[in-house]
C-alpha cells in the first residue's frame, strides 16, 4: 500500500494516483488472493478477479452487499466483523484467521488483514481485505496437531526466543502445567531451574549446530526422568519427550538387585575360601564398599574373654585398624553398644542420630546413613559389622547386609573351631612326638640296663639279674602312669609331682618285697620327666640294695626344703662294712647310683651307717 | 650274647673316643660295650656345648653324639665340630625319620644309629662308620 506525502499535495495526488492504478493492476491480477474494500457501512465496494475466484461471487453481485454475507452465522451472532472493523481503525490493521463462507455456502479457513483507508484529513473511508484460502494449510496443522494429539510421546515446540508455540496434552501432566499456562512463554523462565542443566545445553547445541539431540536427564524439581528427542527447525524447536522415571528406577532396582548379588557372592567365596580369618573379614569390607556404597565398613570380633571388640578388618574412607576404635569395650561407643544390645541399629538420619556421638564429624563427612549388626553365632555374639553411607540405605541392602552378617558370624565361630582344633592338634602332635621319644628313650634306659648286666662275655644271666631288670622296668611303669595323668590335664607334661610317683612305686617295690617291710615318708616336689625318671630309677637302685643287704624294714624319705631335695633310703641289718669304699667297691648296681645321682640329678651321694644299726644313703641333688 | 671277636678285623682298637649324651646310663653302657673293643673313651660330656669344646680340645679319632640335648643339640654341636675339625661322628638318636638321618648326612657326620642301641648291634655299626670315614 502507498503512503500519502502531506507535504506536497501536487506531487501527493500524482502519486495517489499512480498508487490507484497500481493498485487496481495489482488487485486484476493477483489471482491468489481476494482483495477488496469495504465502505465505511460495512458493505463491499470494490471486488478482485482473486476475490471472486475464492468467494465465487461476481463483481456485480456483491457489491453493495454487507461484509458479514462472507462471515459464518455464528461470527455474524458474535459480531466478529464489528470487531475486525474496529481493531482496524483503531490500530490501523487487523490480522485475523477464521472460517469464511462461499457463495454457495461453503466454509474455507481464511488468513487475512483488514486495513483501515484514510483520506488525506484522516477521515476513515471505507477499509481494505486481502484474505487468501489457508484450508489447506489449517488441514495439514490441523493434521499436525491431530497426530501430535494422538501420539503417546510427550511434545512441544519452542520458538527461536524460546517461547512454547504448541504444548500437546500429553505434554501437560508430565510438565505439570497446563497449555494455557505455558504458551507464549519462555521455558527458561516457566523451568527456570532447567537453566544450566542438560536441557539447557542440549537445546543451545541443537539450535546452534542444527542437529537432532537425544538425552535422558533428570529434573529435580519434577522428581522426573525424562528421555528427550529435540529437533531443530527454522522455527525453532520441536520436542518429544517420555517420562522414563518408572524404567529408570527399574533399572536403578536391578543394578541394585546385581551389585547386591555381587556383593553376596563376593562376601560368600571369600567366606568359603581358606584364607585366614583377616583376610576373609577384609575382602568383605571391600565388597561393602564396592558393591553397597559404603563411604566406609568395618569388622570386629570379640577377643577371648568377651570384653572388647578388636577391629579386624576396615575399608573405604579408613583403612587403618589402630586409632580410638580398633579396641572397643563392649557397651561403648554404638559399636560396644550393638553387641550388648544384640540388635542391628539402622538409621538414615544419622545426623541427629544420639548413637552417633560425633555430630561435627558425620556432618564435614557427609555421612547419611548407618548400618551396625552384631554378629551372632548359635545365639553368642562373635563381634560387630559396620557401615557408614554418604547416602541413604535401602531395605533390601539391610536385608543384604543382614544375611552377610549371619554369614560372618558363622565363618568367624567356624575358624575359631578350627584355630582350636588346629591347636590341639599341634599340642596333641608334640604330645606324641615327646611320648615316643620317652618311650624310646626308656627302651634305651632298658637296653642300656640289660648290657650293663650282661655285656661282658657271659653266656648265662643269673636269675638275679633278670628281676633287677624286671624291677626297672616297674619303675619306668610307674612313671609312665604318672606321666598319662598328667598328660590329661596338662597335655605336654614339663613337669612330673614326686610324691604321686613314689607313692606309685614304692608299694610296688613292696609287692617285690616278701617279708620286709617298706615304710615311706614323701613330700612332694617337681621335677622335669628326664630327672624324675632318674629319681624313679635311682630309688629302685637303692631299695632293691637296702632290701638285698638288710635284714628287716627300709625306710624311704624324700624330703623338699626350699631348692633342695634330699633321699634318704636305710635298712636294718650289718650296714656298709668299716672300710667301704663306693670307688672301689665300684660295680654295676654303684655305677648306676653314681649316675643316675650325680649326673642326672646334679646331685651328691653319702654311703654311711646308722647309729642303731644299718646302712644309709643320703642322695642330695637340687630341684628344678 | 653274642660278642665281637679278636678274629674280626677291629678298626676302632686304640681309638680315642669322645662321648657326648645327656643319659648317664647310656654313658655307663657305651664305657662298657667301648672297654670291648679296645677303644678308649677320652672325653665325655652332658650337653652340646660342652662336648663341643671337648672335642676341639682333645681331638678324638671318633665321636659319639646324641641328638637330642639342651641347649646346643648334637646336629647343632656336630656343625660347630666339622666347621674346624675333620672327626667321624656318629650320630645317636631316638628319632628314625629319613628326614634326620638326611639332616645329619648333609651336615658331614658318618653314622646315624638308632637308639636304643644294644652292643651286638650298635659296635658293627660303628665300626663300619668308622671304616667309611677313613678313606676320605
Amino acid at each position: 500500500m502507498s503512503t500519502l506525502n502531506p507535504g506536497n499535495p501536487a506531487v501527493s495526488r500524482k502519486v495517489l494516483m499512480d498508487d490507484a492504478e497500481r493498485l487496481k493492476l495489482i488487485e486484476e491480477n493477483v489471482r491468489d488472493y481476494a482483495i477488496f474494500t469495504v465502505d465505511t457501512n460495512g458493505c463491499i465496494a470494490s471486488w478482485n478477479l482473486g476475490a471472486e475466484r475464492i468467494l465465487r461471487y461476481s463483481e456485480a453481485e456483491i457489491n453493495g452487499q454487507p461484509l458479514t454475507l462472507l462471515f459464518t452465522p455464528e461470527d455474524r451472532a458474535a459480531n466478529r466483523h464489528e470487531e475486525e472493523m474496529t481493531a482496524a481503525r483503531e490500530t490501523g490493521r487487523a490480522e485475523d484467521e477464521r472460517w469464511h463462507m462461499r457463495k454457495d455456502g461453503s466454509r474455507f479457513w481464511a488468513s487475512g488483514i483488514l486495513t483501515a483507508l484514510r483520506d488525506e484529513s484522516g477521515a476513515l473511508r471505507g477499509y481494505a481485505k486481502i484474505l487468501r484460502d489457508a484450508t489447506d494449510r489449517k488441514h495439514e496443522q490441523e493434521r499436525a496437531v491431530q497426530i501430535l494429539e494422538s501420539i503417546t510421546n510427550a511434545f512441544f515446540a519452542l520458538d527461536r526466543d524460546w517461547r512454547f508455540t504448541y504444548i500437546n496434552k500429553q505434554a501437560e501432566p508430565l510438565l505439570r502445567r497446563s497449555r494455557e499456562e505455558l504458551l507464549g512463554k519462555s521455558v527458561w523462565d516457566e523451568f527456570p531451574e532447567a537453566v544450566e542443566s542438560i536441557f539447557y545445553t542440549a537445546y543451545h547445541r541443537a539450535i546452534a549446530e542444527q542437529i537432532t539431540v537425544t538425552f535422558e536427564e533428570y529434573y529435580p524439581p519434577l522428581s522426573t526422568w525424562f528421555s528427550v528427542k529435540a529437533y531443530p527447525s527454522q522455527d525453532g524447536l520441536s520436542i518429544y519427550f517420555e517420562n522414563i522415571t518408572d524404567r529408570k528406577r527399574a533399572e536403578e532396582r536391578q543394578r541394585q538387585r546385581e551389585r547386591r548379588a555381587a556383593f553376596g557372592a563376593e562376601v560368600g567365596a571369600a567366606l568359603s575360601r581358606n584364607d585366614a580369618l583377616d583376610m576373609s573379614l577384609q575382602t568383605c569390607t571391600e565388597a561393602m564398599v564396592r558393591h553397597l556404597d559404603a563411604a566406609f565398613a568395618r569388622v570386629w570380633t570379640l577377643d577371648e574373654q568377651g570384653n572388647v571388640l578388636e577391629l579386624r578388618a576396615s575399608a573405604g574412607l579408613y583403612t587403618h585398624l589402630d586409632g580410638p576404635h580398633s579396641r572397643v569395650p563392649v557397651g561403648r561407643y554404638k559399636i560396644g553398644m550393638i553387641a550388648v544390645e544384640r540388635r542391628p541399629h539402622l538409621s538414615n538420619a544419622v545426623i541427629g542420630d544420639p548413637q552417633v556421638g560425633d555430630q561435627e564429624w558425620a556432618a564435614r563427612e557427609g555421612m547419611v546413613a548407618f548400618a551396625g549388626y552384631p554378629l551372632l553365632a548359635a545365639g553368642q555374639v562373635v563381634g560387630v559389622m559396620a557401615m557408614f553411607a554418604r547416602q541413604t540405605i535401602g531395605e533390601d541392602t539391610f536385608n543384604a547386609l543382614a544375611l552377610a552378617s549371619d554369614a560372618l558370624a558363622q565363618t568367624i565361630q567356624r575358624k575359631r573351631a578350627e584355630a582350636q582344633i588346629q591347636t590341639l592338634n599341634e599340642r596333641l602332635q608334640r604330645l606324641v612326638t615327646e611320648t615316643h621319644h620317652r618311650v624310646k628313650n626308656n627302651l634305651q634306659v632298658m637296653s642300656a640296663m640289660i648290657d650293663l648286666h650282661t655285656y661282658g662275655g657271659e653266656t648265662t644271666v643269673p636269675i638275679s639279674e633278670l628281676q633287677r631288670i624286671s624291677a626297672q622296668i616297674r619303675a619306668l611303669s610307674s612313671l609312665h602312669d604318672i606321666l598319662t595323668l598328667s598328660s590329661k590335664h596338662e597335655g605336654v607334661v614339663e613337669g612330673l609331682p614326686v610324691r604321686p610317683m613314689l607313692e606309685r612305686l614304692l608299694p610296688m617295690l613292696q609287692s617285690a618285697a616278701g617279708e620286709y617291710q617298706i615304710h615311706y615318708e614323701v613330700d612332694d616336689g617337681l621335677l622335669s620327666v628326664k630327672r624324675a625318671t632318674a629319681l624313679s630309677l635311682l630309688v629302685n637302685e637303692l631299695v632293691s640294695n637296702a632290701l638285698k643287704h638288710g635284714t628287716g624294714s627300709v625306710l624311704v624319705r624324700f624330703r623338699c626344703d626350699g631348692h633342695t631335695a634330699t633321699l634318704t633310703v636305710e635298712n636294718d641289718g650289718p650296714g656298709f662294712p668299716a672300710d667301704f669304699d663306693p670307688v672301689t667297691a665300684a660295680n654295676t648296681g654303684l655305677d648306676l647310683i653314681d649316675a643316675f645321682a650325680r649326673h642326672d640329678l646334679r646331685g651328691t651321694v653319702r654311703y654311711t651307717n646308722r647309729p642303731e644299726g644299718g646302712a644309709r644313703v643320703i642322695v642330695e641333688f637340687p630341684l628344678d | 650274647m653274642q660278642q665281637p671277636t679278636g678274629e674280626v678285623p677291629n678298626p676302632l682298637a686304640g681309638k680315642r673316643i669322645v662321648v657326648i649324651d645327656d643319659e648317664a646310663i647310656t654313658h655307663l653302657q657305651l664305657r662298657k660295650l667301648l672297654r670291648t673293643v679296645g677303644a678308649v673313651i677320652v672325653g665325655e660330656a652332658m650337653d652340646g656345648a660342652e662336648g663341643a669344646e671337648r672335642v676341639l680340645l682333645l681331638q678324638p679319632d671318633v665321636v659319639i653324639m646324641d641328638m637330642n640335648m639342651p641347649g646346643l643339640n648334637g646336629l647343632q654341636a656336630a656343625e660347630q665340630i666339622l666347621a674346624s675339625y675333620r672327626v667321624c661322628i656318629v650320630m645317636l638318636s631316638a628319632f628314625a625319620a629319613e628326614e634326620y638321618q638326611e639332616q645329619a648326612r648333609r651336615i658331614g657326620t658318618c653314622g646315624y644309629i638308632v637308639k636304643p642301641i644294644t652292643g651286638n648291634t650298635f659296635l658293627p655299626a660303628l665300626q663300619a662308620a668308622y671304616t667309611k670315614f677313613q678313606p676320605l
